[in-house]
């Protein structure tokens, strides 16, 4: 078995990650952290794993040696102690956002701070599998990809891939899940339920990661939260330099996606469920991708949804991890989504 | 097997397959009608149109 430990455990994905883990296969956890609920038992925070898991948060300094560590620290966190981290385990899965760019002067300009140790950033893979599964099997640094960013990467790579991508604007809808466990003027019950509120019409962080992986000069990318828990609909449209078959952007989507185990293109002629729907995929690892054709010009338009807490954090996480300790990539990820939710 | 009109994909068909079978394509859902059997060729099958209060 593979002992596995969890830094800042008592957020959304560290949650996630102790369900997962807990039911996994090949995996054992050791230890769960939280300065915060040191001492008391991780129901507290997750009240789903009452009776199922039976341990109690310690703190990082009580942390001991481990096979790999899962980091769900708030962002700038993990870098500022990543090398006490790396002399705790043979691997890192960082879920925050302090390894996802490759360059540290990117990370300046979409973080808004230097950062603190930008010789590690050579170090780590970006961790979305369908995009980097080579570079995981023989990874022992891992950044975790933005949820918002998964989302988009995934939907768009079969159009980039084809070279003939002009222009794309994403529009995300997003769950309040997505931001974090810590309540705020925000969140605040009167002020967030029914919202439709732009939070991030221009400048979102994700942008960074976007381009990157798709080697996209630029993005323009907006980000609504609306009147949902968990999940993200990715709303891309792509304006294509020449006009395309249907036929053709199906061949494309097919190549890239035909033996992905997480990836389900959604694009039904009939019944209530045509395109790709948050909803569907709570607590799953799947990613559904739709897309049609706008016969009028050279647009395109591709859906796509993922359940942020999964696809786009601690559901990935698990998949890279079972990538990097060549376990069959499903493993402790089989489960496929609630139907009516 | 014969090629989808509207995605492409090989769709799978049987021996006893008969001119006019109204068949769903496995990748995009769509109805298909075997226009011909030697060789074997699908087209659209026409389909009713959902009122979705457009």
């Amino acid at each position: 078995m593979i002992g596995v430990s969890i830094v800042g455990g008592s957020g959304y994905s560290g949650g996630e990650l102790l369900r997962l883990l807990h039911r996994h296969p090949a995996a054992t956890v050791q230890q769960v952290t939280s300065e915060r609920f040191a001492g008391k038992p991780v129901s507290r925070t997750h009240p789903n794993l009452r009776k199922v898991v039976d341990l109690k948060y310690c703190t990082i300094g009580d942390l001991g040696h481990c096979d790999v560590l899962f980091l769900c620290l708030p962002h700038g966190e993990a870098m500022r102690r990543i090398g006490e981290f790396a002399n705790l385990a043979e691997s890192i899965i960082d879920l925050s956002g302090d390894f996802r760019l490759s360059d540290g002067e990117a990370y300046k300009k979409w973080y808004g701070r230097e950062h603190v140790c930008p010789e590690w950033l050579p170090q780590f893979v970006y961790g979305i599998p369908e995009i980097s599964r080579d570079e995981l099997i023989t990874a022992r640094y891992v950044a975790g990809a933005g949820c918002n960013a998964t989302a988009a990467i995934l939907g768009l790579r079969p159009l980039y891939r084809s070279g003939l991508v002009e222009q794309v604007v994403i529009e995300v809808k997003a769950g309040s899940s997505e931001a974090g466990n810590a309540a705020s003027d925000a969140s605040h019950h009167p002020e967030r339920s029914g919202a439709v509120r732009s939070y991030k019409p221009s400048g979102h962080r994700h942008i960074a990661e976007i381009k990157q992986a798709l080697a996209a000069d630029r993005v323009y990318f907006s980000a609504t939260s609306i009147e949902m828990v968990r999940g993200i609909l990715a709303t891309c449209h792509v304006f294509m330099g020449k006009d395309l078959s249907e036929k053709e952007i199906w061949g494309w989507y097919r190549d890239c996606y035909k033996h992905e185990p997480f990836i389900r293109i959604v694009k039904d002629r009939s019944g209530i469920h045509r395109y790709p729907e948050p909803k569907l995929l709570s607590g799953s690892n799947y990613c559904d991708i739709g897309f049609e054709r706008d016969t009028d010009s050279n647009r395109v338009i591709v859906i796509s949804a993922i359940d942020n807490l999964m696809k786009g954090a601690a559901g990935q996480a698990i998949q890279a991890f079972n990538i990097m300790h060549k376990i069959t990539e499903t493993a402790g990820l089989e489960f496929p989504g609630l139907h009516p939710i | 097997m014969a090629e989808c009109p509207v995605c492409g994909t090989e769709v799978p068909l049987g021996a006893g397959t008969v001119r006019g079978e109204l068949i769903e394509c496995g990748d995009c859902g769509s109805e298909l009608e075997v226009l011909t059997t030697d060789p074997m060729t699908l087209g659209e099958a026409p389909e009713a149109e959902e009122d979705w209060g457009e």
